[in-house]
């Protein structure tokens, strides 16, 4: 079978998936009252960082967007949800002085991934679209990854001096910093249903990630601690 | 500074006016005078060449007072010279009408100094005519033309390891900046520099240490050679010698080629020792005038280098495209034209680091321009420490101390291993001739180059020039902001925060460059 034709049988399988589980999703009768549902869902969001200025400082930006997704267990309006989301971006290593940065051109890479649980009340739907607003609150790890990779350059370095008399400064090569940090958030919004087993939202999350940030880097210059912020997001649930 | 018009109008009233410069080489003569000398390419270079002190004695001359030594409590100036900047508002004739009369002879202009010089009657008192004058209200400050001091302390020649980049970790620095670039130029305003391969005519006078007489060594045909741990194609930018007003600032002494290596020796070559910015461009520029530029008849007192001198070199290095400027000198006067010089610079983008003074076991005097230096964002007062992080024994101390860097120390009893720091310099045997007894003083050799650990704040202040090379490098091009954060990542060291001692602590490379990242 040629190259083409692989690619060609791949999508009508994708395709085939697709259209099985909107098949059961529409032929599925919806849970009946004090049963469990359960959902998964996708989202996507942008993030504003509590921390705006040191952000802005290496990044260039406040905040960027977010991508993940996760899964809920509803009993009557109660649910429970766990949720993985990603933020990555690139920047550079700066130092500020008087409110301006200068570029030390050093590439760094920040990635965060926070997990998080929440518990939350989902109201009951109404009006002509069904809208359920809903609410919560829950805590999670923010695992925080930093690097800048600067490595030793090329060719050999004088040679080291045996007798120094005390350690050397720093680190020998390169930054690498991972930290998993505890969070805690609040979140609201409404959602409204596409289909009988497909729904659509829109939701605002703050979190909070208190002591993440500050005692180093530009933080500590600006004054900031939580590695938390705003986000908004749009989120597409499967399920009953 | 008078405004043009009214300096002509000054000039015009005053009588007898001379230039004050001191006579600039004179090239192509047949006959060297003293206080003259011809310069040219050099026809031989030896650098590794042995030494023979010439024994005869060339016959009598004048004998003149020979001090050499560390900078001592009490000011010394230039005599007959005060240096004032009038306001812009100043009175022609009122002024010139009082220079009259508190003696003044003449009023020079020197190219670079942003000040103009006085020549006074002989025997008047030159900081009484500058009190005098300070206290006219159309003259912004008037001084003295003093006399600054090399901060440095010599040691033994030979040491074998470069302590002082290993505690600053410079091997992970250079993995972060490979000693800044030839994008930037670092003025070494010093003693002049070992930068070139020359043959230079001299007339040595006679002249006495203490009640020690030396014989007149007459004329003498002396050859000089770059350091070759130093230089290299394109590696030395716009030498000037505001000694001897041309543009050979040979180094007499080797303080000058020391602090240039500490700055940018060249490094990863297989040759000699490191320095900490070495792909930068060095602007020697010499200052400082020593035994032999006083024994050539260069200037009638020594030794050091006069506020003027320094002043216009430091203009002069901005003007010329200097973006870091070194000066390992000092003397306990202040000089507010020195300061005015260095708010130039800073205003003109260029950082400042200055060695604290090397005070601390005599006197503790305040030593400037480091002192009066400090308060201005940009410029640094830097003290030394010793291979243990301690403070260097000689090390200033005072609230003016900003930074701390390698200085080296006196050795304890026995240890002769590794408290100096290490630089390719002039052989001090073979140019301090004149400490030998006068039966064995000859002529120097300025071609004698050997890897030599000296101490002194004059060794830890090119490790701040250094840095801050690499850092306008990197980026970071305010010199207010290179002061900023060579403190912000200095490693404290004494009590918890600033203090007298380190000021901030010993500078840090290795953070420096690397800067801020979100989390550290």
């Amino acid at each position: 079978m040629s190259p083409g034709h692989l690619r060609v049988a791949r999508r009508l399988r994708r395709l085939g998936i697709c259209a099985s589980i909107f098949l059961v999703g529409t032929v599925a009768p919806p849970p009946a009252a004090g049963q469990v549902a359960v959902r998964g869902f996708v989202q996507a969001g942008l993030l504003r960082f509590a921390a705006d200025e040191s952000f802005t400082a290496i990044t260039g930006r406040p905040g960027a967007a977010v991508y993940g997704g996760g899964g809920q267990i509803g009993v009557a309006s109660l649910f429970v949800q766990g949720s993985v989301e990603r933020y990555a971006a690139a920047g550079r290593r700066v130092f500020v002085f008087e409110d301006r940065v200068f570029d030390l051109g050093i590439p760094n890479r920040i990635t965060i991934v926070p997990v998080q649980v929440t518990a939350g009340y989902r109201m009951t739907r109404r009006g002509r679209w069904r809208l359920a607003g809903y609410g919560g609150g829950g805590l999670g790890a923010y695992r925080f990854a930093e690097s800048a990779p600067f490595g030793p350059r090329t060719g050999d370095p004088p040679e080291a001096p045996a007798e120094a008399a005390v350690p050397p400064l720093g680190p020998p090569y390169g930054d690498e910093v991972r930290e998993t940090h505890r969070s805690y958030h609040v979140l609201g919004g409404v959602e409204a249903p596409l289909l009988p087993w497909l729904w659509l939202g829109g939701e605002g999350q703050w979190t909070w990630v208190p002591g993440a940030l500050g005692e180093g880097g530009a933080p500590a210059v600006f004054g900031e601690t939580d590695l938390g912020g705003l986000t908004l997001r749009v989120k597409l649930s499967v399920g009953y | 500074m008078l405004a043009p018009g009214a300096r002509v109008a000054v000039l015009g009233v005053l009588a007898g006016m001379r230039l004050l410069a001191y006579r600039p080489a004179g090239l192509g003569q047949e006959v060297v005078q003293p206080g003259a000398r011809v310069v040219r390419p050099a026809a031989v270079t030896a650098v590794d060449g042995g030494y023979e002190p010439a024994a005869e004695d060339p016959g009598p001359g004048a004998a003149l007072t020979l001090a050499p030594g560390v900078p001592s409590a009490r000011p010394r100036y230039v005599p007959g010279e005060v240096i004032v900047k009038f306001l812009p508002s100043a009175v022609p004739e009122s002024a010139a009408r009082h220079l009259r009369a508190l003696g003044v002879r003449a009023l020079t202009r020197p190219r670079f100094a942003g000040a103009d010089v006085l020549e006074l009657e002989p025997g008047a008192d030159p900081e009484a005519v500058a009190r005098a004058l300070a206290a006219r209200p159309d003259v912004e400050y008037a001084q003295a033309s003093y006399l600054r001091q090399p901060l440095f302390v010599p040691n033994d020649p030979y040491f074998a390891q470069q302590w002082n980049l290993a505690i600053l970790n410079m091997a992970r620095a250079w993995d972060i900046n490979d000693g800044a670039s030839d994008a930037v130029v670092v003025a070494v305003i010093d003693s002049g520099v070992a930068f070139a391969d020359l043959d230079v005519d001299f007339n040595a006078r006679a002249f006495r240490i203490g009640e020690t007489r030396y014989p007149a060594l007459g004329a003498l045909d002396l050859p000089f050679a770059a350091a070759p741990d130093l230089a290299g194609p394109g590696r030395f930018v716009a030498p000037y010698d505001f000694v001897w007003g041309d543009e050979y600032p040979l180094d007499f002494d080797g303080h000058g080629t020391h602090v240039a290596g500490t700055v940018g020796q060249l490094t990863d070559n297989g040759v000699g020792v490191a320095g900490v910015a070495f792909n930068v461009r060095i602007m020697p520029l010499k200052v400082i005038g020593g035994p032999w530029d006083f024994i050539f008849g260069a200037f009638d007192e020594c030794c050091g280098a006069s506020d003027m001198a320094v002043a216009e070199a430091v203009r002069y290095a901005v003007l010329h495209g200097a973006r870091v400027l070194n000066l390992s000198l000092g003397g306990p006067s202040e000089s507010p034209l020195i300061v005015d010089a260095l708010r130039h610079a800073v205003d003109h983008g260029a950082f400042v680091a200055i060695a604290a003074g090397n005070e601390f076991g005599v006197g503790n005097v305040p030593i400037h321009p480091a002192a009066s230096g400090a308060g201005i964002d940009g410029v640094m007062s830097v003290g030394a420490v010793n291979h243990r992080l301690a403070r260097a024994s000689y090390s200033s101390v005072g609230r003016y101390v900003e930074i701390a860097a390698p200085g080296g120390d006196l050795n304890p009893p026995g240890d002769h291993s590794r408290s100096a720091v290490l630089q390719q310099t002039l052989d001090y045997r073979a140019i301090r001739t004149f400490l030998s007894p006068p039966e064995r003083y000859g002529p120097p050799r300025f071609d004698v180059l050997r890897i030599v650990g000296v101490h002194g704040t004059s060794m830890a202040a090119p490790h701040v020039a250094g840095l801050a090379a690499m850092l306008m490098t990197q980026g970071i091009t305010d010199p207010a902001a290179i002061e900023a954060a060579i403190k912000y990542f200095a490693v404290d060291l004494g009590p918890r925060g600033r203090d007298a001692e380190f000021g901030y602590g010993l500078i840090n490379p290795h953070a420096t460059l690397r800067g801020f990242g979100l989390s550290r």
